[in-house]
């Protein structure tokens, strides 16, 4: 698989929106005293962003001319992706600098503007795979795989890694958006292979996604399995075996369970390259 | 851009024998890397027993009337010349994110990993004539103005085993076996 620094990049871009997102909400539905739990998440957004911004990097061939990458803004979606997420991590640097510093002034607004600038450039992610020329990746489940990955691992890593006392009820949102999240990865998954199934105008299209679907659906079936398992059943059972408890404690366990739903969400990744890099006649 | 100026190939696949002279002169002309094949053939069957049916293709950048490199490329590194429509890559603004890889419907930008960025045809610019053309021993291929390649008796755009042209429109005609066809 030559594209893991793409898949590290959507991931990394994709937690950290995911958690400017859940802590946003925690401080919208906290008071000043209670947000504490949420700092050390909260200061990890930027360096989750930053590192994705490296793994993109790894990827090109020449990073020192990466600066090129926004100059065809007008017309290329890829240029379009690149700016958004620098200006996501340059407001992400602020927000995990409000949060490093113990600064309180405005941060709710930065942390709303920095998940808008966050879920503007998921979608901008999303919409470079959904080009004419590549018809297993322009579909809708391409996006709604990126945005149901966002609020997954985004809602799930505080509700797994923090303890829930007194607000079990902000705990019970963090865990509807994770179900959620992984009911978005479900119908994505689903769509996915739909479309792979799906009678193409063209012959040429119509033999490629064939050979596809049988290659997914039999020696891949397993990779498949995999991303079913760890990035959609198991989150959903997290959350259903949380949601009742009036207090919950993290325990050793919670980081390993985390890292299982991310290797999940990493599967269904390279599953979406390794099916839209298949389409050349040569 | 004149629609009659637009230059394109002419490839004959009734003549062509897949000796891939036309791909080793492209290589040596464009000193390309180990396994990077700006012009390649391919040999494609179908049919059923006893009615079946091969043929042979070669295929470079097919300087399409909507390139989706052009458009794509986020360094600006492609460009579609007003004159005569060729599609030129300039290697120099190249950034290596292979986007162009994944837009191209034919694989024609090939990623060269020990320069770190992609190379494609520029129908070998400052020639008398690409080298593939003057390589072939069955000229098999062509290069000339699209809108008299086109008017030629039996040509197609539209191949049983190629992309739809519809989707960049690609500067390129082919005489092939009428089982070949779309």
């Amino acid at each position: 698989m030559k594209e893991w620094p793409l898949i590290l990049f959507t991931l990394a871009t994709q937690l950290s929106c995911g958690l400017a997102l859940a802590a946003a909400v925690f401080e919208w539905r906290s008071s000043a005293v209670d947000v504490e739990p949420m700092r050390p998440l909260a200061i990890a957004i930027f360096p989750v962003a930053a590192l994705g911004i490296l793994f993109s990097m790894a990827h090109l061939g020449r990073p020192r001319l990466s600066w090129r990458a926004v100059l065809n803004l007008g017309q290329s979606r890829l240029s379009a992706e690149v700016v958004l997420t620098t200006v996501f991590a340059l407001l992400a640097l602020a927000y995990s600098g409000f949060w490093w510093l113990g600064k309180t002034e405005g941060r709710l607004v930065l942390g709303a503007a920095l998940s808008a600038v966050g879920i503007a450039a998921v979608l901008a992610a999303a919409a470079v795979y959904m080009v004419p020329t590549r018809p297993v990746w322009n579909s809708g489940w391409v996006p709604l795989s990126f945005l149901g990955t966002t609020l997954l691992l985004g809602a799930l890593a505080p509700a797994l890694l923090l303890s829930w006392k007194a607000n079990t009820g902000l705990l019970r949102v963090f865990l509807g958006a994770a179900a959620a999240g992984s009911l978005l990865l479900f119908i994505a998954a689903c769509w996915m292979v739909a479309n792979l199934s799906r009678r193409a105008d063209d012959p040429f299209t119509a033999m490629r996604l064939a050979a596809l679907f049988r290659s997914l659906t039999s020696k891949n079936s397993l990779w498949l399995g995999c991303h079913l398992v760890f990035a959609i059943l198991l989150p959903a059972a997290v959350a259903f075996r949380l949601w009742p408890r009036e207090s919950v404690e993290t325990t050793a366990f919670a980081p390993m369970v985390l890292a299982l739903v991310i290797f999940g969400t990493a599967i269904g990744r390279a599953l979406m390259f390794w099916l839209g890099a298949s389409y050349e006649p040569f | 851009m004149l629609p009659g100026a637009q230059i394109g190939f002419f490839v004959d696949a009734t003549k062509c024998i897949d000796c891939k002279t036309c791909e080793i002169a492209c290589k040596d002309f464009n000193d390309a890397a180990v396994g990077r094949r700006m012009r390649k053939v391919r040999g494609f069957e179908g049919g059923e027993f006893p009615a079946v049916f091969a043929y042979n293709l070669s295929m470079s950048c097919n300087h399409c009337a909507d390139p989706a490199c052009v458009q794509g490329c986020p360094a600006g590194a492609y460009s579609k010349r007003s004159t005569d429509g060729i599609v030129v890559h300039d290697p120099e603004k190249c950034i290596g994110c292979r986007y162009c890889t994944w837009l191209c419907p034919y694989g024609a930008p090939q990623y060269d990993a020990r320069e770190g960025r992609v190379r494609k045809c520029n129908l070998c610019l400052g020639e008398p004539e690409p080298v593939c053309v003057a390589a072939c021993p069955m000229r098999a291929i062509e290069v000339g103005p699209l809108a008299e390649i086109a008017a030629r008796a039996g040509v197609t755009i539209a191949l049983r085993d190629l992309p739809s042209p519809e989707l960049t429109g690609p500067s390129i005609r082919y005489r092939v076996r009428k089982e070949a066809r779309a």
